[in-house]
């Protein structure tokens, strides 16, 4: 349709966390929806089929890496490219957001310079 | 008394004494007899004391074989209740840590105002204790990993020669900043296959240390020489030197020097125990010297290809052929 920026859900449970990465999306341009949970989060994405979603790990409810699982596989979720945001740094939990349908992971904590190449990295590689 | 004789006194002579012989043969029979039922209650008894003997030893090895299995159980549920717990505190550390790093960045990038001198000087330093929060943070988690014998490498073949001279170039800013020369010398390249990224992590860490203990004015020469089985790398500086009776504490996790501890430089005592973790890894070796007339060498020794990862190798890179 027409040039309107990218959509992004953004999933953190905390909230200071969240308004910075929130921030930093916009001002690059790009258009924001949050979640503070993971069902919020299956919520927002089954409803608005976001082109990104950032996905934090360690969320109440369902975690980072059971929300990929069901976007992965669900026919109207499965295109959407999910980055984990992990503060786990162990091969073994980086494996298992690999397993579960990820298409990368930003390790905390991150920098906003690495925030902002690995979104921009996923939405042209669509 | 009657006394017989003749051949009929020989006869029943023969024949009383055939009685009595099997009379004699008799009571010794029962005397055999009552001694082999002594004995037969002896061994009965010796038999039943045995089986209660093995019954209980079997008991005993019963209960130990539950306690064993209990207190197994035990050791793995406090394993991974300790796995769980560095994975909670690095959560715990690092979103904060995120959250902090980001609104600074955001400061002072002036995206949200315009800052003044001050402002500016004392975000810089907030920024900068972060950066050393955050390197703490990262090294305590490296080494909780490296006591658990869990710290993975990853193995490919690269040059070592680009990983030093990344290292150099990320060293500048803070050896210009102290005030101190920063060389390299000898070969430009020299393969091998070790974990990038962690080897990459032990030369910043030794060029990081070189600078921080030499005072201005001074120099820290890298020097790196590679052959057909090993890697050297030296890291050597113009500081103070390491007193004789600390040289062999260098390595030890939390070991801090009389003169680092004196000048508060800052530190945590844990990278070199990490870089020695690491080395030792790949089957190299990394050790200290004192300089004449003053200054500290620190030598690595890596083997081109590590003998213990060699499978490793193959499964990631294919590396060597």
């Amino acid at each position: 349709m027409t040039c309107e920026p990218p959509l992004i859900l953004v999933a953190d449970d905390e909230e200071d966390v969240r308004e910075i990465i929130v921030f930093r999306l916009e001002r690059a341009g790009y258009r924001v929806i949050c979640a503070a949970d993971g069902d919020e989060a299956l919520a927002q994405a089954f409803e608005n089929d976001p082109d990104l979603a950032l996905l934090d790990v360690m969320m109440p409810g369902r975690t980072g890496w059971e929300v990929t699982r069901v976007l992965k596989d669900d026919a109207r979720t499965a295109s959407i490219p999910v980055i984990i945001l992990t503060a786990r740094s162990r091969d073994a939990d980086l494996a298992r957001g690999f397993a579960a349908g990820a298409d990368d992971y930003i390790r905390k904590p991150f920098s906003p310079e690495e925030l902002g190449a690995r979104v921009k990295a996923m939405l042209m590689r669509r | 008394m009657v006394a017989f004789t003749g051949p009929g006194l020989a006869v029943a002579g023969a024949a009383v004494a055939g009685v009595l012989l099997m009379v004699a043969r008799l009571v010794s029979v029962l005397v055999m007899d009552r001694r082999l039922l002594v004995e037969r209650r002896k061994v009965a008894e010796m038999r039943a004391r045995l089986l209660a003997d093995e019954r209980y030893a079997r008991q005993l090895a019963d209960e130990a074989r539950t306690a064993l299995a209990h207190q197994n159980e035990r050791l793995e549920e406090l394993d991974r209740m300790k796995d769980e717990f560095v994975a909670m505190v690095s959560h715990e550390f690092r979103s904060p840590l995120t959250a902090i790093r980001n609104y600074l960045y955001a400061l002072l990038e002036e995206e949200v105002g315009t800052l003044d001198e001050p402002q500016r000087r004392f975000l810089n330093i907030a920024q900068r204790n972060t950066d050393r929060l955050t390197r703490l943070v990262e090294d305590l988690l490296l080494f909780a990993r490296i006591q658990d014998g869990k710290m993975r490498l990853t193995v490919d073949k690269c040059d070592i020669g680009e990983v030093l001279a990344e290292c150099v170039e990320s060293a500048g800013p803070a050896a210009k900043y102290a005030g101190v020369r920063l060389q390299r010398g000898g070969d430009e390249t020299a393969s091998a296959v070790v974990d990038r990224g962690r080897i990459g992590q032990v030369l910043d860490n030794l060029i990081s240390n070189a600078i921080k203990f030499t005072p201005a004015g001074g120099q820290v020469h890298v020097d790196l020489h590679g052959s057909d089985d090993a890697i050297v790398i030296e890291v050597s500086d113009t500081g103070p030197g390491i007193a004789a009776d600390e040289v062999g504490n260098l390595f030890t996790p939390f070991f801090r020097t009389r003169y680092a501890t004196e000048k508060v430089v800052p530190g945590t005592g844990l990278g070199l125990a990490i870089s020695k973790a690491i080395v030792e890894s790949h089957g190299g070796a990394i050790s200290a010297r004192r300089r004449d007339p003053r200054g500290t060498a620190f030598r690595v020794v890596l083997p081109v290809i590590p003998a213990a990862a060699e499978h490793n190798v193959h499964q990631t890179a294919g590396a060597t052929s």
